[in-house]
This record gives C-alpha cells, structure tokens and sequence, in this order.
C-alpha cells in the first residue's frame, strides 16, 4: 500500500507540474513590476469598464511610451491600499479609487502628490486635477429605471413614491455615493441646502420605504434587480444603463444625481512610482484617449477635449453636460471630510434595523 | 450470518479508547518544530492585532464602541450568534439523518448520497448565492413554479429566512462529513450484540450508534457554527437589512474605512466569545475515556490490557 | 400493515428527494444561466448559446485563473493535511496546560473572521516581502484548512483501537511500521475528507487571496469578483459551470486512485 500512495503521489505531483505548464508564462512576477523602468502595474476597476479603459488608456499609453502595463483583477479599495502604504509592501503603481476614497487617502499622507511639472494642468478639464490623483472617469449618477413601469423620468421625489410608482428600490450601502443626498432630494430639499446634510430627515425618509428599500453593496446587485424587474428605480450610475439597453431591456437613466470621479492615483512607495507619473501625465494630455473612454462608457476622461467626437445623445449623458450641471447636485467634500464617520454610523444603525 | 455473541471471536473492534503515547511512540522529536511554526504564523499575528484593538495603547475606546448601544454593532454580533446558531439547529437537523442515510446504504445509492452532498461544494459562493437571487426574486424561478402551481408567491429575497437557506445549503456537507465518517467506523457487531442482548431498535440507535458517533457530530456541530458566524457573502448577498453579520461590518471597516483597529476590536470579541466555548465543545472529540470503554466492557473483551 | 410501511417509505423517499433537490439546484441552475445567449443573468434563458463558455476558455485571465486556482488548492490541502494530521497526532500526547493554548492557536483561523486574518497575516507576510505572491496565498490558504483537518483526524484517531497498534508491535513492528501500517490506515478517511474540505474552502476563498495576493494571485473567486463588481453576467455563470465539470472530473480522478491504493492485493 506505501508503494500505491507513494506512486499516486508522484502522479499527482506530475499533474500539478503539468498544470502550470498549462498556464501562460506571464505569471504573477512577485511584487510590482519587473525592474529595468519597463512597466507598472495597475489595480483598476474590472468588467466591461476594465476593458473600456485598456482601449482608452492602457494599451495606448504602452504604444506610446514602451512602458508595459499589467492590470491586475484586484479591487482597489481604500482598505487595501492603507494596508499596503502601513506595511511598507506597495504591489500596486497605480490603484483607482473613487473620489471620496482619493481624498480620504491624500490626506492620510497614504498617496504620492501628482507631479504637476510632468502633468500639464492646461489640459486637463476643470477639476480632474486632483493634489493626489487624476481623474480616470467622471459620471454622473442618478436614477435607473424601468421603462414598463414609468412612462416619463422619474425625480428624485418619485423614487421614494411607491404608491404611485411601485415596486422596490435599491441604494447603495456606499454613502459617499450620495445615498443620504438622494433622500433629502427626495423630501423636497433644494440642491443648493443639502449641506450640512440632515441625517435624521435623510433615514426617515429611507424607513419610509420600508421594505420596498433594497440597500445593496455594489451596483451589479441593482442592475440585476432592476434586470428583473423587481426593482422598478435603482439608484446607479449612468454607464450601468448601457449595457442593459443593448442587451434589449425596458430601462433608461435620468441624470439628476451627483456628479462624481474616480482618480488613478499612486500609492506612496510604488516601486515604479516614477513610471507611474508618466502615465498620469499621458492621460492628461491624450485627447483620443478620453474620447474613447467616453465613447465606450458615456464616462468623461480627464482631457479637456475629451467630448469631442461625441454624438448629442451621449454628450447628454457626461457630467460636463448643460444639462446635467443644471440637474445635479454637486456633493461637498469638505463636508464629508469632517463628518464621514458621524454619517456612516448614523447610516449603519438604520441598515442593521 | 453470525448473530450469536457467544460465537462472536474475542475481536478487538475498533472502540477501545486509543492511548496516545501508544499510537505515537517516541516520534515527538517535531513537537518543537510544529509548535514553533503554529506560534509564529498564528499566535504571533493575532497577538499583534489584539493590540491593535487596544491603540491609542492601551486604551479600551474600540471596544467601548463595539459595546455602545448608540452604535450598531452590539445588535450586529447579537444577530450574528443568533443566525448562526440557526442555522447550526438547521444543518445538523437535515444532516444527521441524511448522514445517517448514506452510511446505511452501500454502492450506488452511498455514492449518489455523497456525491450529491459534495457537488455543490465546488460550485464558487459567489455565483451560487447569485442563483439563489434569480431563484428567489420576484420575477425568480420559485415564484414563476409557485405560480404555475396555484400556491401564490412568496417575499423571499432580503430575508432572513434567505440568508438562512443560502448558508445551511453551504453548510450541510461540512456537517455531514466528519458524522458520515463516523457513523461509517462503527462494527455492525455492536449494534447485533445490543439488539441480541434485547434492546430494541431505538433504543440501540440511541446508545451505540448515536454515542459512538458522537465525537464526528461534535465536530461538525463546532465546523459549522464556528463557519456561520464568519459568514459574509451569504448575508450580503441574499440578506436585507437587520441580518448583517459582523464579519460585513468587519469587511465595511477594513475594505472601505481602513479602521483596522476598530475591525480587531469587533474580531476581538467573537474571538474571545468562541474561544471561550470551544474548549468545553473540543473535549468531546478526545481520545480519552469515554462511554464506549463501558460499552465495551460490558459487551465484549473484559480484562483487555487498559 | 403494508399500507402503513409503505407510507413511511413514501415519505421517506419524498424527503430524500427534497434534500436532494435543495443540494443541487442551484448548481444545476448555473448551467442555464450560463447557456443563455443573452448577456444578462436571467432565468429562462433567452435561448441556448456556447457563446460565454467559449469566451472564457479562449481568455487568458479565465485559463490563467482555474490553473492558479487548482494549484493553490491542491498545495494548500496538502500544507493543511501535513500540519493538522500532525497536530492531531501530537497535541493528546501534551499535558493539558500546554495542550489547551496550542489547541485553541492550532483552530484560530476558524474562528477569526477572514477578513480579520487577511489583515493580521497581511502585516506578517510583508515582512518577507511576500504579499502579491502565490506562496503567501497558500500558506494562508493553508492555515485556514488547518484546524479542518485537525478537527477530522482528532475525530478519526479518538475511534481506534490501542490494541491494534499494540498487537502490531508486539509481533515485532517497530513505532514507525506499526504507525504506517495500523494507525494511517485508519485515519486516511479523515485526513482525505480534511484535505478535500480545505481544497474547496481555498477554490472558493476571496479574501484572503484578495489581499494576500494584492490582485496578483488571480484565483478564480478574485477574478469573478472583479468582473462581478460591475455587472453579473452569464460568462462568470460559465466559468463557475465549467469550475463545476473540471471539479467533478478531478473527484473522479482522485476516487480511482483512492481505489487503485487501497485495492488489496491478491
């Protein structure tokens, strides 16, 4: 019997070892990139909008420069990358955040400062310059909604009518995307008094909902549920409407929520941090890049030329759109530097009920 | 077949307590070895984050928030220990009689019993708990068949009861297991000597199967509990709001807010609760005297060497 | 009297099914979802289509993630077997003042969160350098798969018979043969079901490898994730089907050589 298991596990050994000849070659080469200043890695968001900016950004910025790029299926959170600047192990040259999350970590000292001698501020589009970061896409959010079940778009007070308008909700657990703006914008608050932001009057009127209220931890888990139709009004961003509209479904999107950004930045002690300049200094100034970008994801790059090229209807959608500036709320930041942690706990106690 | 006792040959079946020393000899040269290593990558780490939990050192202010009724997360851990104790009652209720099921049977029903507890295993959570939500909505699957059956429609998804079908659905084949491995080792022997000393069916079933399986129950009933109350995908997924767990608010700490601290304080509690309660659970899997010695005495070889 | 027995097997038979029904549904159901030839999870499907299964056996991350995956698996059920068969071997062996603290450090990473752990052996491993490594993701994975199977053998082992191991070597086995021969023989069954449990538990860990691995390590749940944080789509249905198949096929594979070692000789 010790010759069977001995000779089963030589054979498994060998199927183990045949395996990783199966893969590719391009394994995971350790921390960072390799040496000799030829590549960076990138931690960005994954799915279709990975791939949008492959085609707008990546793979461009390699043609251009000879710096390779890997992109890793890694979610960049601010969690990860605190614990990686803490710990002095940053695998990561380039992680996109989301703009709240960009701010938070600047501050926190966890960011390398954007060098604006290589950046050229004159391309870039009012506010995409960021002290620790720049703009990768900027959307507009608002609401996605069933097309059977509401004839007109839908504001933000018809959102939390179910008697007129029923079927469930969903928000986003995220409260930095606006979830506690929306509310108050749904009680009949005016844009311009949201801040401070009343956080009593913003939870009463989500318990209002009751359980036609569907708080979900990522915005794939409201495209499904709208998808089904169990969901009548989703709160989203409009590059999530997209692919469900091609792929046939009764929905549409109404811009009027927050205008908001996600912003390549660089981890303090990247290794390739220098490389990783460039390639923030390359989107800024690459016009063609952020026109693809838009094309593919009705998202605005950081180039100021970025719409150019652009038909009407998806003009309409950008956040640098009339219409979109005339409907949006913009969110203050100041506001939530200082009282981020008093709103999530506010916000926390209500989810848990 | 043979059924006498008496013609029974004085076997050794294999329920006579194990002495350690006796199964290990003097191979302990690695005990140094293995203690190190179990230290280093695992007492060390968590020794670190407990003092995390207690920066600015050495101040208790994490854990006064955790225990903080203006706060969420004392009712958070309530809940959590709640669901998982749940759906440990759950698990081990349609576990053992499935466990049960399969060790009585051989050949191809034993299998298909196995198989079917195991296949669903590697079936990633992610996408299982993404079916269960095209099951269980509205429009779902379950609903369409309730429909067509006349019995109505159910508010499934965001519920409790969900998140309670998702984690027993992912739980049973940890639970049956370690009892199916059991369950499997007892000598038919015994149960025929019981039943021809006069004890009836259940009675049987009640002092010599369920005795003698008890350290693989013991095991799954501890595996499955300790699993629920680390659960997080499943609550996130198929939950709606009041079954967060805390392993969620943990994730919600680390991943978003980066307040590691505050996460090791929230780790540090259900760590303390558990480790608390799983020595007194953990002596019913040990080698060491117990009622099969009497069993044993009283059915077959007396007077073995002890 | 038949009547009523026959009833109770009726019941027993409908139960059986049920259970049998709620072990397999939703694996059965990532099948449709995953033929659909439309582009979004929906149940019925639109119409059958082999269009994402054949998106993800042609893309590299998909091919890259299941060989990553199966690897770190297989490396961590043997790390985790190794460790836990030897801690249950050795720990009955101590004296309760050092056995109790070792046994609650040896079962830790079960009761520790694993986003808790992620973070504590986060701080470890880049001490060495190790994090984006796939080593660092198999100790990890391994570690978690520890007390599994400490708990299985502890389990296994509290079942033999002393005698066995003393007949043995009073017939003139020394230690090592009487343990080779008697006692692992014995505790195969547990030590397969503890590494088998900690092989699925590693193909379905995300955290762990998310942080560990820093998105280096791509794993099968690390790249779903990725792709599911956007939308949900029938190509991660796909891939879990086909993680499902290749499963099953390396169950088999495994069940033949369990047959093939323990087939006695004539």
């Amino acid at each position: 019997m010790v010759q069977r298991t001995a000779a089963a596990v030589v054979a498994l050994l060998a199927c183990v070892g045949a395996l990783s000849a199966c893969g590719s070659s391009d394994k995971d080469a350790g921390a960072g990139g390799s040496g000799g200043g030829g590549s960076i890695t990138v931690a960005g968001f994954g799915g279709a909008y990975g791939d949008a900016e492959k085609a707008a950004y990546y793979d461009p910025f390699t043609k251009a420069t000879g710096i390779k790029v890997k992109i890793l299926q890694a979610e960049p959170s601010l969690g990860a990358v605190e614990l990686q600047v803490k710990r002095k192990n940053v695998i990561w040259d380039i992680a996109e955040l989301a703009g709240p999350d960009q701010i938070t970590a600047c501050s926190n000292g966890s960011l390398e400062k954007v060098d604006y001698k290589q950046v050229r501020k004159a391309d870039l589009a009012a506010g995409k310059g960021f002290e620790c970061g720049i703009v990768s896409s900027s959307f507009t959010e608002g609401i996605g909604y069933r097309t059977d079940k509401l004839h007109k778009p839908p504001t933000w007070q018809d959102f939390f009518d179910t008697q007129r308008f029923p079927g469930k909700r969903t928000m986003e657990k995220y409260i930095q995307d606006g979830t506690l703006e929306y509310a108050l914008l749904g009680d009949g608050v005016a844009k311009e008094g949201l801040y401070p932001l009343d956080l009593d009057r913003a939870i009463r009127k989500m318990e209002g909902l009751g359980d036609d209220l569907v708080l979900v931890d990522s915005l794939a888990q409201a495209s499904q549920l709208l998808s089904s139709g169990d969901a009548a009004m989703i709160q989203t961003a409009s590059g999530r409407i997209i692919p469900l509209k091609n792929a046939g479904l009764p929905v549409d999107f109404a811009p009027i929520g927050l205008r908001a950004d996600s912003a390549f930045t660089i981890p303090k002690g990247a290794k390739n941090a220098a490389n990783a300049q460039k390639f923030l200094a390359f989107i800024a100034s690459c016009a063609s890049c952020s026109q693809t970008m838009a094309r593919l994801t009705a998202y605005s790059g950081p180039n100021k030329n970025g719409a150019d090229g652009l038909s009407a209807a998806q003009k309409a959608l950008l956040p640098t759109s009339p219409t979109v500036i005339a409907q949006a709320p913009a969110q203050d930041n100041q506001w939530w530097s200082e009282n981020g942690a008093k709103a999530q706990a506010a916000f926390d106690k209500f989810a848990n009920r | 077949m043979e059924g006498h006792s008496s013609l029974l040959p004085p076997r050794p079946a294999a329920l006579v307590r194990a002495r350690p020393r006796q199964l290990l000899g003097q191979r302990r040269w690695w005990a140094p070895l293995l203690a190190a290593l179990l230290l280093c990558l695992l007492a060390v780490p968590g020794i670190e984050l407990f003092e995390s939990s207690l920066r600015p050192f050495p101040s208790l202010g994490h854990y006064d928030r955790v225990f903080d009724s203006a706060e969420p997360y004392r009712g958070v851990i309530f809940d959590t220990f709640d669901i998982a104790a749940l759906s440990t009652l759950l698990t081990a209720a349609v576990g053992l009689p499935f466990a049960y099921y399969a060790s009585m049977r051989s050949g191809w029903k034993r299998t298909a019993a196995l198989l079917i507890l195991v296949i669903p295993f590697f079936t990633g959570i992610l996408v299982k708990n993404f079916a269960w939500t095209v099951i269980f909505q509205d429009s779902g699957a379950l609903n369409d068949a309730l429909g067509a059956l006349g019995l109505g429609h159910v508010d499934l998804l965001f519920t409790r009861t969900a998140v309670l079908i998702g984690m027993v659905h992912y739980l049973l084949p940890l639970f049956v297991l370690p009892v199916y491995a059991s369950l499997v080792k007892i000598d038919p022997r015994l149960k025929l000597a019981a039943r021809s000393l006069g004890a009836g069916p259940v009675v049987t079933f009640w002092l010599v199967t369920i005795r003698l399986a008890r350290p693989g129950v013991v095991t799954g009933t501890i595996v499955v509990f300790i699993v629920s109350l680390g659960f997080y995908v499943t609550p996130a997924m198929l939950g709606g709001r009041g079954n967060l767990m805390v392993a969620n608010v943990i994730d919600t700490s680390v991943r978003k807010l980066a307040d590691f601290d505050f996460a090791a304080a929230l780790a540090g509690v259900v760590t303390v609760i558990v480790l608390a309660l799983l020595p007194i659970a953990l002596r019913y899997v040990r080698p060491e005297a117990s009622t099969s010695d009497s069993l044993m005495g009283a059915v077959g070889s007396k007077g073995g060497p002890r | 009297m038949r009547a009523a027995i026959g009833l109770r097997t009726v019941v027993r038979r409908a139960l059986l099914a049920c259970l049998a029904l709620y072990l397999v549904l939703p694996t059965l159901f990532i099948f449709p979802l995953a033929l659909n030839s439309g582009g979004v999870l929906s149940f019925p499907p639109e119409g059958i289509s082999l269009r994402h299964v054949e998106e993800v056996a042609k893309s590299a991350t998909w091919r890259d993630a299941f060989v990553t995956s199966f690897q770190v698996g297989l490396l961590a059920a043997a790390m985790a077997v190794v460790l836990g068969t030897a801690c249950a071997l050795l720990f009955p062996a101590l004296r309760p003042r050092s056995r109790t603290p070792l046994e609650m450090v040896a079962v830790s990473p079960f009761v520790i969160p694993p986003v808790v752990l992620a973070v504590a052996w986060f701080s470890l491993f880049s001490r060495f350098d190790l994090i984006g490594t796939r080593t660092a993701v198999v100790i990890g994975h391994g570690l978690l798969g520890l007390p599994v199977v400490y708990l299985n053998v502890s389990a296994g082992l509290s079942t033999i018979d002393a005698r066995l191991v003393l007949a043995a070597r009073s017939l003139g086995a020394s230690s090592t043969v009487a343990f080779l021969k008697v006692v692992a023989p014995l505790i195969a069954p547990s030590m397969l079901a503890g590494g088998l449990l900690t092989f699925v538990l590693s193909l379905d860990e995300l955290i762990v490898a998310l942080f560990i691995g820093g998105g280096v390590v791509g794993t099968l749940p690390v790249v779903m994730w990725a792709q599911i944080n956007y939308v949900a789509t029938p190509t991660i249905a796909a891939a879990a089907a086909i993680t499902v198949v290749l499963s099953i096929a390396a169950l088999a594979l495994a069940a033949m050589s369990w047959r093939f070692i323990t087939r006695r000789e004539t």
